[in-house]
């Protein structure tokens, strides 16, 4: 029993491992450059739900039990304890994919899988995301000022857009950058959305469906109204730019996604609420 | 049992990688735009291109073009030349190709001394990629850096100057 023991904290201390080789750059940086304190208000460098769907994949984790035992190290965890180090943060995100998907075929386990299909995501999302900004900027930018600007125009015919600037007659009103786009907040969202539906309901219903394309629609409306309104004038553009409105943003979203997402999950029913 | 061989070999590992991580952390390692410090360069300014100093082109300091006057005896040569280093992505294009307050008669893109005529997106990220690749064996390699250049004046040939002498200048800072 206790050689099954050991197993099971081998296999989560690769995992952790793994995790802590690729949050603790930012999270020292965050530390070292603003205070403990300072950093602990910023989720220390990492999105809140970064640290949200860890802790659901700890939970998996706690609750699979015996599951975990019956899976054997092989050549793939060595791969992957030697490939840990490796100093880069995309590496190590790679090797958690990699290590999740060999998981992922090795037990049958429904706990176990739902924790090593979050990692999964969890893993994937950095390096694609980042990839995926760099080779499609423009396209992904576009997007988004042409939403911005069709929501604009609703109010105020003298605006359009080009490319990713919002401009009139007298010149640009608005650019958008890679931060302000939707797509990296989509990408947080999808991942709170589906660390919540393999936790709680691991089977994909009708209800978690809708729930997932109400997550993408706020999250798209949410931003998009925010960008349209900073786009109308300066003063518009200092109140909602600044850090306090700023975080409040980030926890109405947060907010929002969550309760989405359990409800989703069918964890409550809005008839009782 | 817990201490057995195999066991206190993989916690050993595990252990290693994560020393060997923090030994080599480097929390000011490039993380996105960052601000750039002014950098003149001297091959421009011996070309007859008087150096304007850093120029914003969004309210924050990000984005700041690095501004040189030709100053020609013709009037009609007579332009601005904005260098603009585009760390990350092509999200600055719009910024470059038509510079708050000037209409640009000409831009073009410098990466590893050779010249494109749009953002070049997909070489970029090539090129990070060996980079990176490279650094994880242990080889030297400059981190890829796009140079924006973008020229108010219709007779200036600027595609035609020293770039790779020049764009040293502007890193070497």
């Amino acid at each position: 029993m206790s050689a099954n023991w050991s197993e099971k904290y081998l296999i989560c201390a690769l995992i952790y491992a793994g995790l802590t080789n690729a949050l603790i750059r930012p999270v020292a940086a965050s530390i070292f450059e603003n205070g403990f304190v300072n950093a602990l208000l910023d989720s220390f460098g990492v999105n809140a739900a970064v640290w949200f769907s860890i802790g659901l994949i700890s939970i998996n984790l706690n609750r699979c039990g015996e599951a975990v035992q019956r899976i054997q190290f092989g050549i793939v965890p060595l791969i992957v304890m030697i490939g840990l180090m490796v100093p880069s943060a995309t590496v190590a995100w790679i090797l958690v994919a990699v290590l999740a998907g060999w998981i992922l075929q090795q037990s049958d386990d429904h706990t176990l899988r739902s924790a090593a299909s979050i990692l999964v995501v969890l893993a994937l999302r950095d390096p694609l995301l980042s990839n995926l900004s760099q080779l499609f900027n423009t396209e992904i930018l576009a997007l988004d000022t042409w939403m911005v600007s069709v929501l604009v125009s609703l109010f105020d015919q003298a605006v359009y857009h080009n490319s990713n600037l919002i401009q009139d007659d007298k010149g640009v009103r608005l650019i958008i950058l890679k931060g302000c786009s939707s797509l990296t907040n989509l990408s947080y969202a999808f991942l709170i959305w589906y660390s919540i539906s393999k936790t709680y309901a691991p089977r994909l219903t009708v209800q978690g469906a809708w729930s997932l394309l109400l997550v993408i629609t706020s999250i798209i409306l949410f931003n998009v109204t925010r960008l349209a309104l900073m786009s109308m004038n300066e003063s518009n553009y200092a109140l909602i730019h600044n850090t306090t409105s700023h975080a409040l943003q980030s926890v109405l979203m947060l907010v929002s996604v969550l309760f989405i997402s359990f409800w989703g999950a069918q964890c409550f029913s809005l008839r009782r609420i | 049992m817990l201490f057995t061989t195999k066991n206190l070999v993989l916690s050993a590992a595990i252990g290693v990688s994560l020393l060997l991580k923090t030994v080599t952390l480097n929390t000011h390692a490039h993380t996105g735009i960052s601000v750039r410090v002014a950098s003149p360069s001297e091959t421009l300014m011996n070309m007859d291109f008087l150096y304007l100093g850093q120029h914003r082109l969004i309210n924050s300091p990000h984005y700041a073009a690095e501004i040189y006057l030709h100053r020609s005896n013709d009037k009609a040569c007579k332009g601005l030349l904005y260098l603009l280093p585009m760390p990350d992505n092509s999200e600055a294009v719009t910024l470059l190709e038509s510079p708050p307050g000037f209409k640009s008669q000409d831009s073009f893109y410098l990466l590893n001394n050779s010249l494109h005529s749009t953002f070049p997106a997909y070489r970029l990220w090539l090129d990070r990629l060996y980079s990176r690749a490279s650094n994880l064996l242990g080889l030297v390699y400059e981190d890829p850096l796009v140079v924006g250049v973008s020229v108010t004046s219709t007779c200036l040939e600027v595609r035609n100057l020293p770039w790779q002498q020049i764009i040293q200048e502007i890193r070497s800072v």
